[in-house]
């Protein structure tokens, strides 16, 4: 079933184009990767896929409806949005920024409900920091933060998971153990999971299809094997990758 | 250490009754606290009963309503522009105002023209600021202090060329209206509604407002419209403190120091945050006109006298922390 599709999608910046002609269906049960170089659009893609910002031109669609004839609430139910950075900036306890997750599941004015804070808790535990329920976000590590906003996002319970480089700030047990978590959680159902990645490695081990968008707006989208290629990565980063195969699945290597 | 939001309530609760029994109790004219007791429950014809409920209980009422309704409008700004030190006054808002209103009344215009002409100062500065510095700008902190200072100035230099063109006979009650005059104690009908009415407003706002705390964009990507959450605020902020200023004039940093002196004793949760600010900000203006009612006797002082002098550091050290954090 397709969850979320996009055709003809362009995004551009205040500057100029940075891709266009982007058609894109990501069924349920996918895990997507988009890889890229630094400014390609990675993450303006994601914010038009979240309905944050409006596309240049095309549509996007979440089933048969249109993203931008949604309400926001009703949206953000079917999509949530890992942004690149949360800087909690303000004093709020990490149970409270986690619940906040649940604002579009809420009557408009709902209390903090015991079925909410089971949720929040449950998401903090799986994430392994339910020991910081009461600590306030904005005196948390950069790590910390970062899991505390995606057991937000675990929280909000969306179809569709958009990561903006979920890897950020994490170490390297954290991430593979978090990230392949995410990965089985939001590839059950009729969910799906589409992560922006700067290791292509992290692609390799994680997604099943790929969106490769380059330097010069060039787009490329399909299985994980058709596109990791040596030549692809190489051209694509505009330095030497190996791909190689080891025992524990690929690694690509920049040589 | 913070309390919990209840806690914070209760201790709201205890001392905006502390503040407005003494309130009562001062004045120029010396009444017995037994004689108070008595005549707030059996009022009767004698002349301590009439400055009680004539003139030291319209008076007490006002200075509560118009601290509770400067203090709402402090916490929405702040919570909207995530910048503690946004405030009604601060920011030019009392002082547009309050230009008009003081213009109203040279051109002789009725009364019930002031409060209208004060929401078109307040709407006409604060959207000013907002257009002329942009969103970005007011969320920078430095650039919306600046921003505020110059519409500040702008309208006290309006209202310099008013008061030079007005009668020298009516110059002292300008001049005292203009740091804040509870005395037109005749006024509660139009703040007593404004308040019963932007209050639960605002407070069904609290949870979006929470929520606006993680930024703009990462609110609207969990469902929130901020766009319509921005013009709400904006509205109830603007209302609340056009209505204080044609009561009692443009009474200064209240909006500031209540809600921050409540979230540093129990934190920033706008379902609690909200209706304490209120609580607070009325006691505090209560305090300060106790004060202003005292130190001069049988004179009184202008009641925006204290709360500046209260809330002239507190906007320091919010700078101060500010330039420290960054």
């Amino acid at each position: 079933m397709t969850l979320l599709s996009c055709t003809n999608l362009s995004v551009a910046t205040p500057v100029g184009p940075l891709f266009t002609g982007l058609n894109l269906a990501i069924q349920s049960g996918q895990c997507w990767g988009v890889l890229g170089p630094n400014g390609c659009g990675k993450s303006s893609l994601l914010h038009c896929l979240s309905g944050l910002d409006a596309p240049a031109t095309g549509d996007i669609r979440l089933g048969q409806q249109r993203l931008d004839a949604m309400t926001h609430r009703t949206r953000a139910r079917l999509i949530g949005l890992l942004p690149q950075e949360s800087p909690y900036s303000f004093p709020l306890s990490v149970l409270d920024a986690v619940v906040s997750g649940r604002f579009a599941h809420q009557s408009w004015f709902g209390t903090m409900q015991r079925g909410e804070r089971d949720l929040a808790l449950a998401a903090l535990t799986s994430l392994g920091i339910a020991a910081f329920a009461k600590r306030d976000v904005s005196s948390l590590s950069g790590g910390e933060k970062r899991k505390v906003a995606l057991a937000t996002l675990l929280c909000q319970a969306p179809s569709i998971a958009l990561l903006d480089e979920p890897e950020n700030h994490l170490d390297p047990g954290a991430r593979q153990r978090i990230l392949t978590q995410f990965k089985t959680d939001f590839t059950q159902g009729d969910k799906a999971i589409l992560m922006v990645m700067q290791d292509p490695t992290l692609a390799l081990r994680l997604c099943s299809h790929l969106l490769i968008i380059d330097a010069q707006g060039q787009l490329h989208s399909g299985p994980v094997e058709h596109l990791a290629t040596d030549a692809m990565l190489s051209q694509l980063y505009g330095h030497p990758l190996n791909v190689i195969s080891t025992k524990h699945g690929k690694v690509a290597v920049a040589l | 250490m913070k309390v919990s939001g209840a806690i914070a309530a209760l201790l709201c609760v205890l001392l905006a009754l502390l503040a407005l029994f003494s309130a009562l109790l001062v004045g120029a004219v010396n009444i017995p606290l037994s004689d108070t007791v008595r005549l707030l429950l059996h009022p009767d014809e004698s002349l301590h009963a009439r400055i009680l409920w004539d003139l030291r209980l319209p008076r007490v009422a006002l200075a509560f309503l118009v601290g509770a309704l400067l203090a709402l409008a402090g916490v929405l700004m702040q919570a909207l522009l995530q910048n503690p030190l946004a405030d009604p006054y601060v920011l030019g808002t009392s002082g547009g105002a309050a230009f008009a209103v003081l213009a109203a009344m040279l051109l002789g215009l009725p009364l019930f023209a002031l409060p209208l002409l004060a929401i078109v100062g307040a709407a006409v500065s604060t959207l000013l600021l907002f257009v002329v510095v942009g969103l970005r700008g007011v969320q920078a902190k430095q650039t919306l202090v600046l921003g505020g200072i110059v519409l500040t100035t702008a309208w006290a230099a309006g209202i310099t060329y008013l008061l030079t063109t007005a009668q020298q006979s009516d110059l002292p009650g300008m001049l005292f209206w203009l740091i804040g005059d509870l005395s037109a104690g005749g006024r509660l009908l139009l703040p007593s509604l404004a308040l019963l009415v932007l209050l639960p407003l605002a407070w069904l706002s609290a949870r979006p407002l929470n929520l606006l705390l993680l930024g703009d964009r990462y609110a609207q990507s969990l469902g929130l419209n901020v766009a319509r959450l921005r013009w709400h605020v904006v509205f109830l902020a603007i209302i609340a403190t056009a209505l204080a200023v044609a009561a009692a004039g443009p009474i200064g940093f209240v909006g500031l120091v209540a809600p921050h002196l409540l979230r540093l004793l129990s934190g920033s949760d706008h379902r609690w945050l909200i209706p304490n600010t209120a609580l607070l900000g009325g006691t505090l203006v209560v305090g300060a006109d106790i004060l202003a009612r005292v130190l001069h006797a049988p004179g009184e002082l202008p009641v925006g006298i204290f709360t500046a002098l209260l809330g002239v550091p507190v906007f320091l050290w919010l700078l101060r922390r500010q330039a420290q954090l960054q």
